[in-house]
């Protein structure tokens, strides 16, 4: 009896150490998932160049280019394409913003999108037509010229963030050097919209 | 110093049958004594001696007058405006005016086999000569030819219409045999004016009509009532010129001046150029003024003429696409009346619009100074008030700093068009710009160009050198309703025989019943290049459907955007009509085969090359599905069977 106490002792003691061997490679895998996950800063260097193009350029035509981004999923080599298709039919792209556009879009597209689709516009040249102010009060509005404008470079978490020592007016003056137009009405309502979220 | 030269004595009352003195005869007896009607006592007491120039001798007032049919008027008054080419689609009930027509001997009668594609014609020939289209047809083809009288409408193009058919008398109510009330009326939405002729007033209401067709607006106007008839009469024909019947206006000096003071006060000022550049020719001034003080120029999508030398340093591009500068404050339109362009790019940016058109000014945008004017004659002021404003030092001083911004930028963006001309150069099926590419390789350096294809357009346009003293271009139709390129570029050729002329079509416009005009490209020996862009597909709409993605997107399900089954021969379509068709599957057969055209061009047949193009837009997973319905296999009765 002693012996077979001492046997199950060893035995538990082997299971629970197979438990937490199995357990930290999971986290192991995990983690370098993760940090694997993560760009490194020439990369994320590499995205942001290509956000500021994307939004001096393609959101000049299509508003909601983040959202066509997700919807497409394209590869990386797959936006070049695009990228080249567009510089051809008159998108003021710079060579070397060719490359980031692309990682940038291709980083996009591979974050799931947004449920169903938008049905294109009928007529026209594939624009889609800026979205109405909700005429149901100052939050809508602000919300409405957020996902016009916003969007089209952001997803909805990173378009509400700023690092806390900035003011929104601040990163909307930011934006709007990168591209984003914002008549001076809609800058006050958006940056009402915004601050109004934190609270 | 001579007294005024005597004024032929007024004809009598007397004499001309009435009892009244018409108001010209008043005048001029009373302008005869020295006494100057409607004018103050200060000028009546010292008359002003007027010097005679010689080169502005005094017309002569009264009208030939001609007499026979009223047919024979008509075409006399025709004649006398210059027009000689008349197009046509077959009907009955022009026997009188075809009488008159071989009596003439100059006057060329161009038979088309559809109306639509007529009018088509009869517009791209009235955009190259910067002269009237004329087309007579019967009313029975109204709705054949609305499409193309829609899309002359949106280019503001001077079209005269005769129209012929039952109308008034009678019939009316009746539902008779090609018989309807008011047949003028599915014309008024896109005529400038719709009237009937009449025989007592024939050359009347033709003189009214070319006055309405040139405006402006500018615009086609339809005459019901067919081409005159038989009718006896004694009518008028008057000289006109068609060069000076768009009247023209100039602008004043306050609105000259202030729109030279915002260009020299503005950091970042833009330009747009519109069709009225290139319907008044006016190229070199635009040119000139942009070169001024460096403002960069661009275009709106499908802009009509090629208005400004797109290889230009200057030149951005697209008004839409435009990033430079990044603040505009400044946009000065010339002639563009902004129909294809949404108006977010202006949004907060002050306008100044000049046009000849007043029709157009503060209509579709928002103006901060709009400008009544001759483009032309805008331009040359605009750029006299530059000059008194500014010292040619500081002139030089602002034009230096701006081209060195500017053709930085148009210099980067050439080679980005490069490296996507070079990315995918030798794929099969080609690329858009690897057939523009080669096309400038060997076309004439001032080739004429007719696209009518959809938002692609760009990759080809921008590999060919347009404008200025380059090749030219007249389309897309800004109607954008399909089937008009292939007639308008047939006109353009009659208009301008001596010139090269390139018709870039999509397969699916090409669909839009524009084979009929390959049967007066054949009849007439048009020695012209039709390139058609098949890529298999409606591309515009599908790129516009499924960009955003979704349920069809994910599936590959473009219910109406398929076109390669059945595969159309076009090749087949041209030889059936008599022409040469030459396709085109690999990037390395286009040279040779463009060579082989241009041989058959010069021996004077027209050649349609059918150019396998590479789709665009988002790659579906099923791009050639189509919702399918065979009524062979869904049929329980066969027929024609023994069993």
């Amino acid at each position: 009896m002693h012996g077979r106490r001492k046997m199950n002792k060893i035995l538990f003691i082997l299971v629970c150490n197979l438990v937490l061997w199995i357990a930290a490679a999971d986290l192991g895998s995990g983690l370098a998932a993760q940090v694997s996950a993560s760009p490194s800063n020439d990369q994320q260097a590499q995205i942001e160049k290509g956000r500021e193009a994307v939004g001096q350029t393609c959101a000049a035509c299509h508003a909601g280019i983040l959202r066509m981004a997700q919807a497409q999923k394209q590869t990386q080599e797959q936006w070049k394409d695009t990228i080249f298709s567009m510089i051809g039919r008159g998108a003021e792209i710079l060579p070397d913003e060719i490359e980031p556009m692309s990682v940038f879009l291709a980083a996009t597209s591979a974050r799931s999108g947004p449920a169903g689709a938008q049905s294109g516009q009928t007529g026209g040249r594939g624009r889609q037509a800026a979205g109405r102010p909700d005429q149901q009060g100052p939050d809508a509005e602000g919300r409405a010229i957020l996902q016009r404008t916003c969007q089209q470079c952001h997803d909805m978490a990173t378009a509400t963030t700023k690092v806390p020592s900035e003011d929104w007016s601040a990163v909307i003056t930011k934006m709007m050097g990168y591209g984003a137009k914002l008549t001076p009405a809609d800058q006050q309502k958006l940056i009402e919209y915004l601050n109004g979220l934190a609270k | 110093m001579r007294a005024p030269k005597i004024i032929k004595e007024a004809v009598s009352s007397q004499e001309s049958g009435t009892n009244t003195l018409s108001r010209r005869d008043f005048i001029a007896a009373t302008a005869a004594t020295g006494i100057a009607v409607g004018v103050g006592q200060s000028a009546m007491a010292s008359p002003q001696v007027l010097t005679p120039h010689i080169e502005y001798p005094l017309p002569k007032a009264e009208p030939e007058l001609f007499m026979g049919t009223a047919a024979g008027a008509m075409l006399a008054q025709l004649r006398a405006a210059g027009v000689r080419t008349l197009f046509h689609t077959n009907v009955s009930g022009n026997v009188p005016f075809y009488e008159a027509i071989e009596a003439a001997g100059d006057v060329q009668v161009i038979n088309v086999t559809h109306e639509g594609q007529g009018v088509a014609a009869a517009a791209g020939f009235a955009m190259a000569s910067k002269g009237l289209g004329f087309f007579f047809g019967g009313h029975i083809g109204t709705g054949n030819a609305m499409s193309n009288i829609y899309n002359a409408w949106k280019d503001r193009v001077p079209l005269l219409l005769c129209i012929g058919g039952a109308l008034g008398g009678p019939s009316q109510g009746a539902d008779g045999q090609e018989q309807w009330d008011n047949p003028n009326g599915p014309f008024q939405a896109f005529t400038t004016w719709t009237a009937t002729l009449v025989p007592e007033a024939v050359t009347v209401l033709l003189r009214r009509a070319m006055k309405f067709a040139f405006g402006p607006p500018s615009g086609p106007v339809v005459l019901g009532g067919g081409t005159g008839g038989q009718e006896q009469v004694q009518a008028p024909i008057y000289k006109i010129d068609i060069a000076t019947m768009r009247h023209k206006s100039r602008a004043d000096a306050e609105s000259i001046q202030k729109a030279a003071q915002w260009l020299v006060e503005a950091e970042n000022p833009l330009f747009v150029v519109g069709a009225e550049v290139g319907v008044e020719g006016a190229y070199d001034e635009i040119v000139a003024l942009a070169e001024k003080l460096s403002v960069p120029v661009t275009e709106t999508a499908h802009s009509l003429y090629a208005n400004f030398p797109n290889y230009h340093p200057l030149f951005l591009g697209e008004l839409e696409a435009v990033r430079f500068p990044r603040k505009e404050d400044l946009l000065i339109s010339f002639g563009e009346s902004f129909t294809t362009t949404q108006t977010d790019p202006l949004r907060n940016v002050p306008v100044v619009h000049i046009s000849h058109d007043p029709n157009t000014l503060g209509r579709p945008i928002a103006l901060d100074l709009a400008i009544l004017s001759e483009v032309r004659t805008a331009i040359r002021d605009l750029s006299d008030a530059l000059d008194g404003m500014l010292t040619k030092d500081r002139m030089a001083k602002i034009r230096a700093n701006r081209l060195a911004q500017v053709s930085a930028l148009t210099a980067q963006l050439k080679q980005s068009r490069e490296m996507a001309l070079r990315a995918r150069f030798d794929s099969s099926p080609l690329t858009w710009e690897r057939v523009g590419y080669e096309l400038e390789k060997v076309l004439d350096k001032d080739a004429v160009i007719v696209p009518e294809v959809g938002t692609q357009y760009y990759k080809v346009l921008r590999q060919l050198r347009l404008g200025g003293p380059n090749k030219q271009k007249i389309g897309r139709t800004v109607g954008q309703a399909l089937g008009w390129g292939v007639a308008a570029a047939f006109g353009v050729n009659l208009a301008l025989p001596e010139r090269q002329i390139v018709a870039l079509q999509g397969d699916g416009g090409f669909l839009f019943g524009q084979s009929e005009t390959l049967w007066s490209i054949a009849r007439y020996e048009a020695p012209m290049l039709v390139v058609i862009f098949n890529n298999h597909v409606y591309n515009e709409s599908r790129d516009r459907n499924m960009q955003n993605g979704g349920h069809f997107y994910e599936e590959g399900k473009d219910f109406d955007g398929y076109l390669g089954d059945p595969n159309v021969e076009y090749t087949k379509i041209a030889e059936a009509y008599g022409l040469k068709g030459e396709k085109v599957t690999t990037a390395g057969e286009l040279p040779a085969a463009l060579q082989r055209s241009l041989k058959s061009m010069r021996d004077g047949k027209a050649v349609v090359l059918d150019v396998d193009i590479a789709p665009d837009g988002p790659v579906l997973s099923q791009g050639t599905w189509y919702q399918r319905h065979s009524i062979a296999e869904i049929r329980k009765k066969k027929l024609n069977t023994t069993a």
